[in-house]
């Protein structure tokens, strides 16, 4: 892991501790946003790029 | 008496005015229209303008709080593109927005179906000229593709309306059920507010126009939609999860993006996705988030092509894998931006915040935790192409050589004030607040919220600083939908438009023989323009009589 992405994740998890020691009127328990943020942008990009390669993605002359 | 006037008046003057002003005198006098327009939609009191036209009394004017804000939002992006296009935009370009400022207003002012239909056809066209202010043949295409989209949607509306009304339908534009005509108008008003499938005009069409034209372009069709779906179909669930997927959609598709403006293009897809759900719940809260949502995306989305327009004004490039390390020759563009790639991606202190939470939040009210948990992965999405992938590639990364020519100084100022109010209605959401249908009781600032929007931010940031060697820009582009009628459009142009054109050349041939002339219109104007131009209206006359034999 790089050095940025580590302090990245260092401060998520900062965030999800502070999120513990505040009075929540949500209904996701503290962290919830930070995992999403992490494991829901794995998810988009891996459907993105799999939805790229086997179906939509051109070469730029695709038209011409 | 009547004692206020319709905001739309300054714009379609003023469309007549900079028509006709001399060169030297159209910067000057083209701050005047918005001027007044804004004065106007921020005076406007709850009320109607009526006029008999035919016997028919036609309510061209019907303000009430849901109108108001659409209006107030209308009147004042028509100013902020004027002045950022002030020192560029073609005496065309100007004609054009002013006339699309007008309909947009014309179009949540309507309170008739008459009128609603005129002005939905007026924006129709006058957006088919923006998009052409592109100036090169990709544009012409795009807009072309463009009128021809958006006329198969007027002729649904048409038809629609036809059968609403011929179905002794009241004339006053209000809630309709979601069978017969109200199916028809639904699809109409489904293709303007860009729902997928029908999308692609879109993404197709906006990033070919000239910068301002951008500007113009991400504001109004797809805003003056959702108003008509929040007036006509409140409540629909096929809204709530039409919405989601548009939300989802639109981010998915940007990741594969090179160019930067298509890359917007599809982040408005998303973003009025939430609109389009929030409409869809179709509660005061729901509603108000779609109003909300609105009002915030048309500025920070203007403010995001803006800095895209000013990155090509300035190098005269738009492709990621053709730019790079600009933050530092750029760097108010670059900080203007950002603004507006945080407001999207719902930072706290910006108004995408603020509005974006009023629509998962009316979701989540309605124990719809599955629409709310789409909406919030589809910010997660936001934020990793708009506030990450693009100001990275552009603005970040090492330079390409670029020697950049200065910004004019009217689109920084356009782009400061759009990003002060991005900023102020984000501060203060109360100011916001006011404008809506509903009272708000929302408080989108308690310290749990915030954290969490901030934690959203910093994970999809770990993701992406771990991946960003995969997420540069690839010289691709990417198929979407319009790939069926682009095909139809080929056997259009290639097969059935000469074949009209054919028919009418005889015609044409016989009827000189009869009358002794000799033939005089060459062939290939009527195989082109007019070819289109005659299916286009056979297209539209077509559907509305099925409607009316429907009926």
């Amino acid at each position: 892991m790089t050095r940025p992405a580590a302090a990245l994740l260092a401060l998520t998890a900062l965030l999800a501790l502070l999120e513990m020691a505040l009075p929540s009127v949500g209904h996701a328990p503290p962290g919830t946003s930070g995992a999403l943020g992490v494991v829901g942008c794995l998810l988009l990009i891996g459907v993105a790029k799999l939805l790229g390669k086997a179906w939509v993605e051109r070469q730029e002359d695709h038209d011409d | 008496m009547t004692e206020w006037s319709h905001p739309a008046w300054p714009y379609l003057a003023g469309a007549l005015l900079v028509g006709v002003a001399p060169a030297a005198a159209r910067p000057a006098l083209a701050l005047l229209p918005p001027a007044l327009a804004i004065a106007l939609a921020w005076a406007l009191p709850e009320g109607r303008l009526t006029a008999t036209i035919m016997g028919q009394e036609l309510v061209w004017a019907r303000v009430d709080s849901l109108a108001r804000v659409f209006a107030i939002i209308f009147a004042l992006i028509g100013g902020l593109g004027t002045l950022y296009g002030l020192g560029s935009s073609s005496r065309r370009l100007s004609v054009a927005a002013f006339v699309a400022a007008g309909a947009a207003l014309g179009i949540v002012l309507a309170g008739d179906w008459v009128t609603l239909y005129v002005f939905w056809e007026t924006l129709a066209i006058a957006s088919f000229f923006i998009v052409g202010d592109g100036g090169t043949t990709r544009a012409s295409n795009a807009a072309f593709r463009y009128l021809l989209v958006h006329v198969a949607g007027g002729a649904l509306l048409l038809a629609g309306i036809a059968w609403h009304l011929a179905g002794d339908g009241g004339l006053l534009v209000g809630p309709l059920p979601l069978e017969g005509p109200g199916a028809l108008i639904l699809l109409a008003f489904a293709v303007n507010a860009a729902v997928v499938p029908l999308h692609p005009w879109l993404t197709d069409a906006y990033p070919e126009s000239s910068p301002a034209g951008s500007v113009f372009l991400s504001a109004f069709v797809t805003k003056a939609a959702v108003y008509a779906l929040a007036r006509v179909f409140p409540g629909q669930e096929a809204l709530v999860w039409a919405g989601a997927t548009m939300a989802l959609y639109g981010v998915i598709f940007a990741v594969l993006q090179n160019d930067i403006r298509r890359l917007l293009a599809y982040h408005i897809v998303s973003q009025v996705g939430y609109m389009v759900a929030g409409v869809g719940l179709g509660t005061p809260l729901g509603i108000n988030g779609a109003a909300a949502h609105a009002f915030s995306h048309i500025l920070y989305k203007a403010l995001l092509f803006m800095g895209a327009g000013a990155v090509l004004h300035a190098t005269g490039r738009r492709r990621l894998t053709d730019l790079g390390g600009l933050g530092r020759a750029m760097p108010a563009t670059f900080v203007l931006y950002m603004i507006g790639a945080l407001a999207i991606s719902g930072a706290p202190l910006l108004n995408g915040f603020v509005s974006k939470s009023l629509v998962v939040a009316a979701a989540e009210a309605e124990h719809r935790w599955f629409i709310a948990g789409l909406l919030t992965l589809a910010s997660v999405g936001t934020f990793l192409s708009v506030g990450l992938k693009l100001p990275a590639a552009t603005f970040g990364g090492p330079a390409r050589g670029l020697t950049p020519r200065a910004v004019p100084a009217t689109m920084l100022a356009a782009m400061t004030l759009t990003g002060a109010l991005c900023f102020v209605t984000g501060v203060l959401p109360s100011m916001l607040y006011a404008l809506l249908p509903f009272r708000v009781a929302w408080e989108p600032y308690t310290a749990d919220h915030v954290v969490g929007a901030l934690e959203l931010l910093a994970g999809t940031a770990v993701t992406f600083v771990m991946l960003r060697r995969h997420l540069g820009g690839k010289p691709t582009i990417t198929l979407d939908t319009d790939r069926l009628y682009r095909a139809a459009g080929r056997w259009v142009g290639h097969t059935l438009a000469p074949a009209i054109a054919g028919i009418a050349d005889s015609l044409e041939a016989r009827a000189d023989t009869l009358v002794g002339l000799s033939p005089g219109v060459p062939r290939h104007m009527i195989a082109g323009p007019v070819g289109y131009a005659v299916l286009l209206a056979l297209l539209t006359f077509g559907i509305a009589l099925i409607a009316l034999a429907m009926a």
